[in-house]
């Protein structure tokens, strides 16, 4: 069995383990995508850390008209959607934790807080990485890990946390590893896949989850990948959900393929390891988890997102950028103007806005927009 | 060809001379011809009540605000622009740093002047759009303007941009488009909207409080700075003290206006006044005058028993009042509705309680977390049904606007609240307080005819 077929395997069982995990008294925690919830502090606190961050179907968007108004982001307004529907994972979290990153990730947990009975804990997160901001994140942390301790009943020591913390780490830099593969000429993992393996990250058990990538990584590091006749691009945006993978199967069919990803929510921040010096470790946690998070589009100001992004591209040779967002999400739409013009000024680098709203009768449009900006980078690289 | 229209306005003879110059120069920038200037004064005398010596002195006062922002470069050495929801008792202090300093809220400014009084904020509007803040992605009108009188060049560029981004994320976002497109420096007020849900009024967080207090100390910082003028505390006490005099007037003609039966005059006229309560308006002792004058002609009228409603008619609390028109107000009253109380127009008694913060920079955003959706979205919800609760008011409709991010969550919890623990029947409008182009007094009048058939037939039992 490779490493595919195991993780495959473990995916299909894990929804039935989790429920016999909390017949059996464990708590599962769920959280929003974002980057800003070290689930470290979960599984310190022996309990089991599950992101909630479905989308992609509009039958979720439409069941949230009955509680939001359209004019919240799509992805946000899903979530009251999938819980209303009875989305298994949904309905099975114990506590609900929400890092408020903007007011339309704040929706998510005032809506269900109105609306249903899911117990939500949130804490805030500073849009700019001043000293200031830095502590009052890194309070909200201590906040967390109380609050986690009072729930479960179980006490966070620094050896739990530790252990925890490693093991993350290790995830991290395999993650990285397998994502750095991915400079090559010769691709031996699609966009897609390795976006699919970054989304298992967050249901997936940890430690078989890491067992999986080290396989994952061997397999790959013999594999003659193959030579990508197409453009190589670079996606960013606000949120790629799990279950939204039309981008991907239009960007491979129009002959391309993504060979990098920068995303505010729903691809795991992996470049930085949490560095435990033998200081606080909850220091450690908020110096990797905050400062050294590659900035999304609420921090402000933006230069820092735009040089790492540049520099991503650069890294990962690309020919273009896709910008892909949900739909009324306000920050990443007002930064994609000016983000364009710069890309193209620094690093003379096109670039394509696709902005959804899950809807089916998106793709039509979507494909025709694609294959015609691949034939423009085609045409630029003289092919 | 200036004036009539200038008269009009309520500028005295003795000023004409003196004024005209500036008037001319702002006007040209603006585009405002004889046309323009003959539209504004039909429009005005439709909305608005002219008799009254307060109305005239509230366009007269924000006229002058127009005018003075438009040529600012021309008067002031140092520039620095700001819009709700920044703390408008800020703004106001910062003005005393120095003579030689202009500060305004653009936004709010443009759409009282540009929009209710010339009806010409559309051209302004697109050209937010055209500059980055797109059409038909829900973004925010208000920032739309503050965007395109920039990008249009009928206001200068300023020093400094302070922009609030403690509420909500598209303020900044705009303003930092500014930065990036226009090269103009922002200070950004940050903030995080990270309540748990049941803590407004009595549990409000500490931290959460020491954290924006701390963003508005910084910003003071960045203002002092860029004027090169010490910002003390005491300054800022004499804006929040100025503020507070002119908010303290405006509460009891909305007390007086509000518990006339009949209704002593059309809320419209209210919008003149309400809109600098945020603005640091350079003639706010004059604004104050405006409102003192109002009050003392409007209970003349309330002894008399004179109203513009019949006697009875049902009383609603109606949210949020309009920018940029004064039409939609009417409207409602004219399908027979009584306004008794605009949303925030009003300090509830949760607002009127005594301060927890001891730091006074933390003092002045508890109040604004007083206003309940400013903290949370639980918060509205409470605050709002306070609102009606004090009121006892027959109906609510709740017009919000649809662009706000914070809140357009609130419409559809806070009615069912108040239907269904106040038994207080309830309309809600999707709206937009700052850009009518979608949502007209037209588009909204057949519901709300039929909602004020409705309160009439409960009323009559």
């Amino acid at each position: 069995m490779d490493a595919k077929d195991k993780l495959s395997a473990h995916m299909t069982e894990r929804y039935k383990e989790l429920k016999k995990k909390r017949e059996e008294g464990v708590k599962i925690i769920g959280y929003t995508p974002g980057g800003y919830m070290p689930e470290e502090l979960v599984y310190a606190a022996g309990a089991i850390p599950v992101c909630l961050f479905r989308g992609g179907d509009h039958e979720a968007v439409a069941e949230s008209a009955a509680y939001l108004p359209r004019f919240l982001d799509t992805f946000c307004r899903s979530q009251i959607g999938y819980k209303m529907l009875g989305e298994p994972l949904y309905q099975m979290i114990d506590l609900l934790i929400v890092p408020v990153t903007d007011t339309n990730m704040r929706s998510i947990a005032d809506s269900l807080n109105y609306y249903t009975d899911t117990k939500i804990f949130r804490y805030g997160v500073p849009h700019n990485k001043e000293e200031g901001a830095y502590n009052y994140y890194l309070e909200g942390l201590s906040l967390l890990k109380e609050k986690l301790e009072d729930f479960t009943g179980n006490k966070i020591d620094d050896g739990k946390l530790r252990e925890a913390v490693e093991l993350g780490n290790k995830m991290r830099s395999l993650f990285k590893e397998i994502s750095l593969l991915r400079k090559q000429d010769k691709l031996p993992i699609s966009g897609q896949e390795f976006v699919k393996l970054s989304h298992a990250s967050y249901i997936a058990d940890l430690p078989v989850f890491v067992e999986i990538l080290e396989s994952l990584l061997a397999e790959l590091k013999n594999k003659e990948g193959e030579k990508l006749s197409g453009p190589r691009l670079l996606m960013t945006g606000s949120t790629l959900a799990m279950g939204d993978y039309k981008m991907f199967e239009l960007v491979e069919g129009a002959g391309s393929d993504i060979v990098v990803e920068e995303f505010a929510e729903g691809v795991r921040p992996y470049w930085d390891n949490v560095e435990m010096n033998g200081g606080s470790i909850l220091k450690a946690i908020a110096d990797t988890y905050f400062m050294k998070r590659n900035p999304p589009a609420w921090n402000r100001p933006s230069g820092e997102r735009i040089d790492y992004i540049l520099n991503l591209a650069k890294e990962f040779k690309v020919d273009g950028l896709l910008w892909y967002q949900t739909m009324y999400r306000d920050g990443y739409d007002l930064q994609s103007l000016y983000f364009e013009k710069k890309i193209k000024d620094k690093a003379n680098l096109p670039m394509l806005k696709i902005e959804t709203d899950y809807d089916v009768s998106e793709k039509g449009p979507f494909r025709t927009r694609i294959e015609a900006f691949v034939e423009m980078l085609n045409q630029k690289r003289g092919l | 060809m200036y004036t009539d229209f200038m008269k009009f306005c309520g500028y005295e003879d003795d000023e004409l001379e003196k004024e005209r110059p500036r008037v001319e120069k702002a006007f040209k920038i603006l585009g405002i011809g004889k046309e323009d200037m003959a539209h504004a004064e039909a429009r005005v005398k439709k909305y608005f009540d002219i008799s009254l010596d307060g109305i005239v002195k509230a366009i007269r006062v924000w006229m002058e605000e127009l005018v003075t922002l438009v040529i600012c470069r021309d008067e002031f050495k140092t520039v620095i622009y700001s819009d709700w929801p920044l703390p408008g008792s800020m703004m106001m202090a910062l003005r005393r740093l120095s003579d030689d300093l202009y500060t305004t809220s653009i936004g709010e400014t443009l759409n009282v002047t540009m929009g209710q009084i010339f009806d010409k904020l559309t051209p302004i509007l697109e050209a937010g759009e055209k500059a980055g803040v797109s059409a038909g992605e829900g973004h925010c009108a208000l920032w739309q303007v503050h965007v395109g009188a920039i990008a249009m060049g009928i206001i200068p560029k300023p020093d400094l941009i302070v922009t609030p981004a403690w509420y909500c994320d598209q303020a900044s976002e705009a303003d930092q488009l500014l930065s990036e497109v226009y090269d103009i420096p922002v200070a950004y007020f940050d903030g995080v909207m990270d309540d748990e849900w049941g803590e407004w009024p009595d549990k409000m967080s500490e931290r959460r409080l020491r954290y924006v207090g701390s963003q508005l100390d910084k910003v003071m910082k960045q203002m002092e700075e860029v004027v090169g003028v010490p910002f003390t505390e005491e300054i800022l006490k004499a804006g929040v003290k100025e503020n507070a005099i002119f908010y303290s007037n405006f509460n009891n003609l909305v007390e007086l206006v509000g518990k006339s039966d009949p209704q002593v005059t059309s809320q419209a006229n209210l919008n003149l006044l309400y809109w600098m309560s945020n603005t640091p308006m350079r003639k706010k002792d004059e604004a104050v005058q405006a409102i003192t004058s109002l009050i003392r002609q409007l209970k003349e009228r309330v002894n008399r028993g004179e109203g513009v409603l019949p006697k009875g008619a049902p009383k609603v609390y109606y949210g949020i009042r309009q920018a940029v028109d004064p039409s939609i107000l009417r409207m409602v009253e004219d399908a027979g509705l009584s306004i008794a109380v605009c949303q925030i127009d009003w300090l509830t008694p949760s607002e009127k309680t005594k301060a927890k913060s001891t730091d006074y920079s933390q003092k002045i955003m508890e109040g604004f977390y007083k206003r309940g959706h400013l903290y949370s979205c639980q918060g509205g919800i409470d605050y709002f049904s306070e609102y009606c609760k004090e009121w006892n008011v027959d109906g609510y409709i709740m017009a919000y606007p649809f662009s706000c991010r914070p809140w357009c969550i609130l419409p559809i919890m806070v009615t069912k609240e108040v239907t269904e623990k106040l038994g207080i029947p309830s309309l809600v409008l999707e709206g937009d307080v700052y850009d009518t182009r979608n949502y007209s007094a037209g588009q909204a009048r057949t519901r709300v005819e039929t909602f004020a058939e409705l309160l009439k037939m409960r009323k009559a039992g």
